[in-house]
């Protein structure tokens, strides 16, 4: 635990026109391994997600990459800090009239030295184009890789958005919600390749869910949100199943948990 | 209670304003009529004319075809050539028009007025100006239309980028990619289909307004049509007449095919 911790935030803080959304969070992810971030709906977890990669500005508080500061970056030192940070998102996210073959190439978008024009399909190296097969593969879906993205099905559309977060080789992978547009088999699917890109890829995963079966069933620790506030944490304590359900006592979401398992 | 139970009103008064608006536009309609002098001799004399003008037409001389296809052909090298710049010069106003995209207010508002400006000012209009400026003939023609298209294409287009979904914007700058690779990596893919279908479209427009460029000397067929009139060979007239309506009308379907492709 003396390891500086690869993302960090630290007393974020986070309004939407006055209603708060994160009261003062406090989270350190180590490297390696899977964390979900379980809370209800509306417990703060997307909100949080969207703080740690950089997609909303934290009202207080740090975002700490690897021991270093990125909330108040600007520019392509903003840039340099994303690229760090894959994110894979509720809904897929991917450019539903191009290619899967080229969706994964744009996750190299950050890295490659021109940007867009290092990763368009006709013009990308030979390297570039092999190693977007390779993560293609990686999500088992390399027959796919001529057709347009939209054409495929919701879990097969999170696999592609999960092998274009590997094309980025960022340390840290953020997912958000990334099984609650899906039916629950192909949600376990994309889990357990969650789970694999932790392991195998030596990763460092963080993901959102509001099931708490799927969290108990793949995941190396698990922090509880509540309120915009950290419930509970597994990593540094050991928690009973009943607190774990008391995440979903006091809104309209208690129901989720029969609903997962 | 029965406050409450009470029916509203038969009839409310209007407004004074909305008396007012009718009032302006009864007293317009009634002078305009008076203007235009409207007499029952005068349609009379009218149809007569009209038939005169028939009589004439018919058969449409088809003596002069190669010339005429001659002025089609460069009538459609004016609609092409402006509509093909055009378009290509919509996407960077748009792409400065659009809230999104925009890289400041000021420069959103600025572009905004001069995509406004293009618009608003006809066609026609701008053809004349460019005739003052580059002589007449087709370049005054091409350039009219370029304005005429970006006027209308780069609107649209700026609309479309604005009601763009951010998720896939949001995927590419997670990515760490600058805002020119998201713009071109996700923002222009998204919007390609509803772009390709308004540049078709401004095709079809420009070709009409080609047609009708020529008749103030800004090159292509309404140059001859213009002509034709003026010296009263109405059969010459209804030949260039056919001519494009057949032309206009295998442009709209092909445009037709084309977009039922793409969408």
């Amino acid at each position: 635990m003396s390891e500086v911790p690869i993302l960090e935030g630290r007393w974020i803080q986070k309004s939407f026109d006055r209603r708060v959304v994160l009261a003062s969070v406090d989270l350190a992810v180590e490297r390696g391994g899977l964390t979900v971030l379980l809370g209800a709906n509306g417990s703060g977890k997307s909100t949080l997600i969207r703080c740690l990669t950089g997609l909303e500005r934290i009202d207080a508080g740090e975002v700490r990459l690897d021991g270093a500061r990125v909330d108040r970056l600007r520019g392509s030192s903003r840039r340099r800090a994303r690229r760090r940070v894959a994110v894979v998102f509720q809904n897929f996210n991917l450019i539903g009239n191009v290619s899967v073959f080229q969706n994964v190439l744009n996750g190299a978008m950050g890295r490659a030295p021109l940007g867009l024009l290092s990763v368009l399909a006709p013009v990308a190296s030979t390297e570039l184009r092999e190693k977007a097969m390779d993560c293609l593969t990686r999500v088992g879906l390399a027959d796919r890789a001529g057709h347009p993205a939209r054409t495929l099905s919701g879990g097969q559309q999170q696999r592609v958005a999960i092998a274009r977060a590997l094309m980025q080789e960022a340390d840290v992978l953020i997912a958000d919600e990334p099984v609650a547009s899906l039916d629950p088999q192909a949600g376990r699917g994309v889990m357990e390749l969650l789970v694999a890109v932790a392991r195998e890829e030596g990763m460092t995963v963080l993901t959102s869910l509001h099931q708490l079966a799927l969290a108990e069933e793949y995941a190396d620790r698990i922090v509880g949100l509540k309120a915009g506030e950290v419930e509970f944490d597994t990593g540094v304590e050991s928690v009973a199943r009943e607190r774990m359900e008391g995440l979903y006592v006091g809104d309209g979401d208690a129901l989720e948990t029969e609903h997962a398992a | 209670m029965s406050e409450t139970t009470v029916a509203p009103p038969r009839w409310t008064a209007p407004r004074w304003t909305a008396w007012a608006a009718w009032a302006a536009f009864l007293a317009l309609f009634i002078q305009g009529v008076v203007a235009i002098e409207l007499t029952p001799e005068r349609l009379v004399r009218g149809v007569g004319n009209l038939g005169d003008f028939l009589a004439r037409a018919f058969p449409p001389d088809t003596g002069g075809l190669d010339a005429i296809g001659w002025a089609m052909l460069e009538t459609l090298n004016i609609a092409i050539v402006g509509v093909s710049v055009g378009v290509v010069l919509s996407v960077p106003f748009a792409l400065l028009a659009a809230r999104n995209t925009s890289p400041h207010p000021l420069v959103r508002s600025l572009v905004r007025l001069m995509i406004a400006t293009m618009r608003t000012i006809p066609d026609l209009i701008w053809a004349l100006i460019f005739v003052v400026a580059v002589g007449l003939g087709p370049l005054a023609g091409v350039l009219a239309i370029v304005l005429d298209t970006i006027g209308f294409a780069a609107r649209f287009f700026a609309e479309r980028i604005e009601e763009v979904r951010p998720g896939p914007s949001e995927a590419l700058s997670s990515t760490g990619a600058g805002r020119l690779s998201v713009i071109g990596g996700a923002i222009l893919p998204e919007t390609f289909a509803s772009m390709t279908a308004t540049s078709l479209y401004s095709v079809e427009k420009a070709i009409r307004s080609a047609v009708t460029l020529g008749l103030v000397g800004a090159g292509g067929i309404g140059v001859e049509l213009a002509a034709s009139m003026r010296l009263f060979q109405y059969d010459r007239a209804a030949m260039i007449i056919l001519v494009i309506l057949l032309v206009v009308i295998a442009f709209e379907r092909l445009s037709a095919s084309i977009r039922q492709r793409v969408l």
